[in-house]
């Protein structure tokens, strides 16, 4: 039972040898190309994940950017539009007021026409009588004055359509 | 059995190769055992046999530490010969000899299982029943051979080697994804970091990687070696835990702050406790290493002690009706030291990570004690 707690020089000596060579090789061909292996993919992986919210943040940016340049834009649209309205308005009660006005004007002038033409007419009329009632009694003069009695009948007939008139 | 293919028709496919692979490892792990559990048997026989020339009685406890010490050849088996006689069938390795400033090289076959005595100039070398090798004149020894455990901790380091450099060189160049043997291998490495090294040791983790993952690693690689049979007991030897642990007692001590060697030498109590308090100081600092090499030593040893002796009940009953029994409990126990294996090399690795951590003490924390 005493050898089990014996310790043995030689086994010390190589036990120690090849655990030293082993680390230090190991160190160098695996330990250290492990674990930077790893620690560079882990730092990929926190840049990857830094880059991913920062585009997100952005994006988010973007959008109230959006959203800020969409109201500006339904602003500017109402503005334009409540413009175009009241020079619509103006325009037409323009429009109205100038028709009025001009039909005023040529209702006007119609009527002085009118006014004139008839005077005009009225003129002609009368002159027309004139000289019909001047042929008349050129033609009853030019018949009647052989035969006086006739003449006397005639004027005395004439005279009393005259006073019916 | 149309009713069995109808149900296995059924079973996804997944759960399918899954249950198969399942049957399959235990099929394997089953008969690895079966043959391990005889070899050993056999290795009793033997021994047996050759100890009782005179009818003598099995002596389990001699067989038991013979296969647990340490041996100048890797013993195999025996094989009888017409006569009746054994002979050991055994693989010779080198023993390496310095005596009067000389360095003797031979093979141990030369010493024909302890029957020859090799003559090497004016020395001549004799090998004992318990392997020690002595000079006939008088001459000291001293014994730097490969031995069965020294062979044994070769083949550990050519696994490790192999596995680690090569798991190195399996990532992808371009996205640094583990590829093949690196896949199971960096799950190991970031456990060692992340659950021993880190919460141990801290911010200054990194100084100490290459000694925990190599400590972690060949302690555990060599405990599973020693589980196949006829392998050696290396970690179980007081000689290696006790190497490994003065490892962990000059990093640690050579790690240590002010701080650290203020608690030994100046502790926070009367002046008049100080013969009495740095004395006991000095004792904790040395019991830390020598716990974790009885620990190692303890476990290892332990664990192949309890499959020899439930193999030799076989030799001890002299009875063939035992063989089921024995085997069924060294299945139980295999099944435990694969485990132990792992967790002895975890807790050796995680204590030693412990210890450093607490040399690596900074005075902001000192003021809690």
């Amino acid at each position: 039972m005493k050898e089990l707690i014996q310790p043995n020089l030689g086994l010390v000596v190589w036990t120690s040898l090849s655990f030293l060579i082993l680390m230090f090789v190991l160190r160098k061909y695996a330990w250290k190309p492990i674990l930077e292996a790893v620690e560079e993919r882990d730092q990929k992986i926190a840049q990857a994940l830094k880059e991913a919210e920062n585009a997100r943040k952005e994006v988010g940016s973007l959008s109230s950017e959006r959203d800020k340049l969409l109201a500006d834009i339904k602003d500017e649209r109402d503005q334009i539009l409540a413009d175009a309205a009241k020079t619509r308005d103006f325009i037409v009660s323009e429009a109205k007021h100038k028709a009025t006005e001009e039909a005023s004007r040529i209702l006007e002038t119609a009527r002085e026409a009118i006014h004139n033409e008839r005077m005009a007419a009225v003129t002609e009329v009368r002159n027309m009588a004139a000289k019909l009632a001047i042929d008349v009694a050129e033609k009853v003069l030019g018949n009647h004055f052989a035969d006086q009695a006739k003449q006397e009948e005639f004027v005395r007939a004439e005279m009393d359509k005259i006073k019916l008139n | 059995m149309p009713a069995a293919l109808k149900t296995n028709a059924f079973l996804p496919v997944s759960q399918l190769s899954a249950s198969r692979f399942a049957f399959i490892f235990t099929f394997v792990f089953c008969t690895l055992l079966f043959f391990s559990g005889k070899s050993w048997a056999s290795d009793q026989s033997n021994a047996e046999d050759s100890s009782k020339t005179g009818a003598e009685e099995f002596d389990a406890i001699s067989t038991i530490l013979h296969h647990v010490l340490d041996n100048h050849d890797w013993h195999l088996f025996d094989s009888k010969d017409q006569d009746g006689t054994l002979h050991p069938v055994s693989i010779p390795l080198p023993i390496i000899l310095l005596s009067e400033g000389q360095l003797d090289v031979f093979m141990s076959s030369a010493f024909e299982h302890g029957h020859a005595t090799v003559q090497r100039g004016s020395r001549a070398y004799e090998i004992d029943n318990h392997g020690h090798i002595t000079e006939s004149n008088g001459h000291s020894v001293l014994d730097f051979s490969i031995t069965k455990n020294v062979a044994s901790m070769l083949i550990a380091v050519l696994l490790l080697l192999i596995i680690f450099t090569r798991g190195a060189k399996s990532y992808d160049a371009s996205s640094g994804r583990p590829q093949g043997i690196a896949k199971v291998v960096e799950p190991l490495v970031l456990f060692v970091r992340d659950d021993i090294a880190i919460p141990n040791i801290g911010d200054q983790y990194k100084k100490y990687m290459p000694y925990l993952l190599t400590a972690f690693f060949f302690i555990w690689i060599n405990n599973l070696l020693g589980l196949i049979p006829t392998g050696a007991n290396f970690t179980g030897n007081i000689s290696v835990t006790a190497t490994l642990a003065f490892f962990t007692l000059l990093i640690t001590n050579f790690s240590g702050t002010k701080t650290y060697w203020g608690h030994v030498f100046t502790p926070h109590v009367p002046l008049w406790l100080y013969p009495i308090m740095i004395p006991v100081e000095m004792v904790g600092v040395v019991a830390k290493p020598i716990a974790l090499m009885i620990r190692l030593f303890a476990n290892i040893t332990a664990g192949h002690i309890i499959i020899l002796s439930l193999i030799s009940l076989i030799f001890v009953f002299k009875s063939l009706a035992m063989a089921p029994v024995a085997l069924g409990f060294v299945l139980f126990i295999s099944c435990i030291e694969l485990l132990v294996a792992a967790l002895q090399a975890y807790v050796f690795t995680l204590l030693s990570a412990l210890f450093i951590g607490l040399a690596l003490e900074q005075p902001a924390t000192d003021a809690h004690h």
